[in-house]
């Protein structure tokens, strides 16, 4: 039997605004939900259930009122444990700041909240977001739902699993490397990375850099949607915010496949993919192939992306965590110790380098999208592992050579910042989701999200290729 | 008597739309300018006059045709020797490049040519646009048109002396710590520095940076809004680009003055500026006080700013100059040698706190246009020098570390990448144009222009404001 919390986003706001469901009712739904499948998967770090029945009731309130009712409305929303929420504690996955309970909101919760979603709780995240392991000192692991022994992926990961469960409708993200796309892959939902700037971070220590975008997470593109026109608009403390009409995502068309002309890339021509995703992908392609106006296989030239992301992301660790590995060295763990000592061993040259072949390759994936209107790559190349293991040290019998290489997929796409929407593609052969970046042009968010938008629903018709959904009774029984 | 060539470029293009004035007229009148003036001042050191004629007779033939007619059809434009012209020797006031014809126009180019401007030659620049003093080996050095023994100021020299003398109406700067601003300021005429991705730059040697950005200079702010709005059109790959309405730059019309809440520096907290400065620029915001809203004095918190700029340009000029440092040492000069080198010894620890606090000053600015509608400060903090001097190594008796401190009050800004109108405000004590700043809130780049238009119209109301204007018979001997 389908339960609130099992309704999507769009449904819920919908019953809410005609008022057939309460958010009260919606809310406790949740709660229950999270009760009996937490236990097995450690999505949920901290919440504040009191608190949010309070904010229910001024909703269900406000609801009889008459009032204007903004587009979340009483819908329960999670957030990152890496984005702070005013008055609910907020510990980055960090030892550091394992009591922290921030006084304000952060810009995006800010207006997440704004926009009616009632923030009940915290979702879990690596240490200060490092990773695609999603487990810290401070909580443990969060484990897959389609088995628990497994990495839900990372690092928003406690997002991901939070919503394949259906535990709530909509939850927050964010990608410096692919943290809002690999969850999405490993657990079957959805999220999207924006062209930096449109959803703008108040947090980020970098002013300009193609890191750390904040993003929508949520079980289908329309919900994604419905959350991201509370999350577009300029702020001025974010120095690639523009300025935006929010209302441009109030509704994004589904894009007419047939007039697409599409590249598919299995590897982007130098990732780590094991192989039998590669012939799992390119036979679903094949398959989706005469949808298309055109489809060609074609990597994009990344060639030297991989220097580039290592630098430009040691930089990024400098900035962020010098005072922290400096003071509180004892506190950290490995991966952002070792980030951050490879960092401290880059020459200026190096730096000057990475930024100077930034601009070459961000020119040539731009040129890319002449000849083609989208790309469609794996999200994730492997099989998720057992998540006592930090990272995936060997893929197809081949060493890599940091905690990073074997998620190179979506950081190699990082880079150049084009926009991309994470979608599930069915499963992977170890029984888990696979799912698809879909890449457009920079600044072509709503055509990027119209594709996938698209894509979801041709992939609903094919047994093999439909979004996947973890067993919630197998859970149930294990907690 | 007024000759077309000192006409405005709002008013020559007017003028050709209703055919009172024939692009052909002039072009001609910008030749004889250019002929007569520049042995004086070595402004323009490329030319294409006899192209650049056929094009303005063909945009005739568009007038009288009855021909649509783009935004700067027929106005001659100067193209900074930093930018690349298709057909042109385009040297980038470097030796390695003394020969260089580039085939193709570089985006900009395109996009002003686009519009309708015709390319009539090529403005001096130091090399590499390194340094505010417009000399280099190639062509050697830019003069001030108010006095050819004072620095013209740079790095857009050539561009700023060819517009003070009517050589052009409108001409193509760039800037990275003040190399639209500093110019304008020394020569007596306007520049913008836009918001970073307003005009798309395809050239810049590192994609996320506010440092190297292109902007407009012009004679008036109307003039410059003109040229910004063809500069400015979307496209190209910039990947600090974003989706906007140019052609929304082209009108600009001057805001009242009485509702403006306004803030002054005249350091901005953290740069080196002479007595002399300080004095006129009191004297001149004193003038202005009882015509606005508010006029509160106020310091932005800019901390170590300075040491931030010097550090993000050192990582820009290592990624632009890599290669012509290794391969062509000896056909470098001392400002590039010594600011390549300063910055291979910068370690990633710099370079990490420098963003981070780039990041953490620039929203502490952000606030402070909550409480002012726009900021204003001096252009630049020392009068013009010899121009043999190179640069001031000391200002009222403090010495300069290096060859760019002394323009804190323009590099400051580019750190922020907030837009920015530097506008003439008279003459100083020692002969030469006094300038200001008038910064405004990201993306208000058209408010920061109608800010600067009404003061501009303000300052032409007193002759001890009024935009000064070159002896040009002098020039002419």
């Amino acid at each position: 039997m389908t339960e609130p919390c099992d309704l999507s986003a769009v449904e819920a706001r919908r019953q809410i605004g005609l008022g057939r469901l309460s958010p009260l009712e919606l809310l406790e739904s949740c709660i229950k939900r999270i009760e009996a499948v937490n236990p097995a998967v450690n999505a949920v770090v901290t919440a504040d259930y009191d608190g949010a029945r309070r904010v229910a009731q001024e909703q269900a309130d406000a609801i009889a009122r008459g009032e204007a009712l903004g587009p979340l409305h009483g819908l329960p929303l999670g957030v990152k444990d890496l984005q702070e929420t005013a008055g609910m504690r907020t510990t980055f996955g960090s030892l550091l700041y394992e009591d922290h309970v921030p006084n304000q909101d952060d810009l995006i919760v800010a207006r997440l909240r704004k926009a009616g979603a009632n923030i009940f709780c915290k979702t879990n995240t690596p240490e200060f977001g490092a990773g695609a392991n999603t487990r810290n000192a401070v909580f443990g692991a969060t484990g897959n739902p389609f088995d628990p022994e497994r990495i839900c992926g990372g690092s928003s990961g406690g997002s991901g699993v939070a919503l394949a469960t259906n535990m709530m409708p909509l939850a927050t993200g964010n990608d410096s490397g692919g943290s809002l796309r690999v969850p999405a892959a490993i657990n079957g939902v959805v999220s999207h990375r924006s062209t930096p700037g449109l959803v703008p971070s108040a947090r980020r220590n970098v002013g300009y850099t193609n890191f750390a975008v904040e993003g929508p997470m949520a079980r289908s593109v329309e919900d994604m949607v419905l959350m991201m026109s509370a999350m577009v608009d300029y702020e001025d403390s974010d120095m690639l915010a523009f300025p935006r009409d929010p209302a441009d995502y109030r509704a994004v068309q589904r894009v007419d496949l047939n007039g697409l002309r599409v590249a598919f890339s299995e590897d982007l021509g130098f990732c780590p993919v094991d192989n039998g995703f590669r012939s799992m992908f390119r036979e679903r392609m094949e398959t989706i192939a005469p949808v298309f106006k055109s489809a060609i296989w074609k990597d994009p030239d990344l060639s030297s992306v991989e220097e580039v992301n290592w630098i430009l992301r040691c930089q990024l660790f400098i900035a962020r965590h010098r005072e922290r590995y400096e003071n509180h060295k004892e506190k950290l763990g490995p991966n952002v110790i070792s980030n951050y000592e490879a960092a401290l061993e880059m020459p200026a040259e190096r730096i000057s380098w990475a930024h100077q072949e930034h601009t070459v390759l961000f020119k040539r994936m731009q040129r890319f999208f002449d000849d083609v209107d989208i790309l469609i790559c794996p999200c994730v190349g492997v099989s998720p592992f057992p998540h006592e293991q930090w990272y995936l040290d060997t893929i197809n019998g081949e060493k890599m050579d940091n905690y990073i290489q074997w998620v190179a997929l979506t950081w190699a796409l990082t880079i150049p910042g084009n926009p991309i929407s994470a979608i599930p593609c069915g499963y992977e052969p170890s029984g888990t989701p696979f799912g698809l970046q879909i890449v457009g042009k920079h600044h072509d968010d709503r055509r990027i999200i119209g594709v996938a938008k698209a894509l979801e629903e041709l992939f609903e018709g094919h047994a093999e290729m439909k979004r996947p959904v973890p067993n919630l009774a197998k859970l149930e029984a294990a907690a | 008597m007024t000759e077309p060539c000192d006409l405005s470029a709002v008013d020559a293009r007017r003028m050709i739309g209703d055919g009172s004035l024939s692009p052909v007229e002039l072009f001609d009148s910008c030749r004889a300018r250019m002929e007569a003036v520049n042995p004086a001042v070595n402004a323009v050191v490329a030319e294409r006059f006899e192209d650049a004629r056929k094009e303005a007779e063909s945009a005739a033939d568009a007038v009288a045709n009855g021909e649509e007619l783009p935004p700067l059809h027929g106005l001659p434009i100067g193209v900074k020797d930093a930018n690349a012209v298709g057909g042109l020797v385009s040297t980038y006031g470097s030796l390695i490049y003394k020969d260089n014809v580039p085939a193709e126009d570089e985006g900009l180019v395109t996009a002003v040519r686009a519009a309708g401007a015709i390319v009539a030659g090529k403005t001096n620049t130091p090399e590499f646009t390194a340094g505010a003093n417009t000399t280099n080996d190639v062509y050697g050095t830019t003069r001030n048109p108010f006095d050819t023994d004072l620095t013209c100021g740079g790095s857009s020299g050539g561009t700023a002396v060819a517009l003070a003398t009517g050589m052009l109406p409108l001409a193509m700067g760039s800037d990275i710590g003040g190399s639209v601003r500093i110019p304008a300021t020394f020569c007596g005429v306007v520049g913008h520095r836009p918001t970073p991705g307003l005009v798309p730059y395809d050239r810049r040697a590192m994609a996320m940076t506010p440092l190297d950005l292109q902007g407009p200079l012009a004679r008036s702010v109307g003039d410059a809004a003109l040229l910004l709005s063809a500069m400015a059109s979307p496209g190209g790959r910039d990947p600090m680009a974003f989706p906007h309405a140019a052609a929304e730059l082209r009108a600009v019309t001057p805001l009242d003055l009485s509702s403006l809440r306004i803030a002054i520096s005249p350091d901005l907290g953290c740069a080196p500026v002479a007595k002399s400065i300080r004095g006129v620029f009191d004297t001149r915001m004193s003038h202005l006080s009882n015509h606005v809203a508010s006029l509160e004095e106020r310091d932005p918190e800019f901390g170590s700013i300075l040491d931030v700029f010097w550090i993000l340009r050192g990582m820009y000029f290592a990624a632009a100059h890599k290669r012509h440092y290794e391969e062509h040492y000896d056909d470098l000069g001392a400002n590039v040698r010594s600011n390549y080198e300063a910055a291979m010894k910068m370690t990633m620890e710099d370079v990490g706190w420098a963003c981070r606090e780039q990041m953490r000053i620039c929203q502490s600015f952000d606030d402070l246009f909550e409480a002012y509608d726009v900021l204003i400060c001096p252009g630049v903090g020392v009068p013009p020098f010899p121009h043999t001097d190179g640069f001031p190594k000391e200002i009222d008796g403090a010495p300069m570390e290096n060859y760019v401190q002394w323009v804190g009050l323009t590099s400051s800004l580019s750190v922020t990448g907030h837009p920015v109108t530097a506008i003439p405000c008279g003459i100083e004590p020692s002969g030469t144009p006094f300038g200001i700043q008038v910064v405004g809130p990201k993306f208000g780049d058209r408010f920061t222009l109608s800010v600067a238009s009404a003061l501009e119209e303000f300052f032409a109301g007193n002759a001890e404001t009024a935009r000064p204007v070159p002896d040009i018979g002098g020039l002419k001997s």
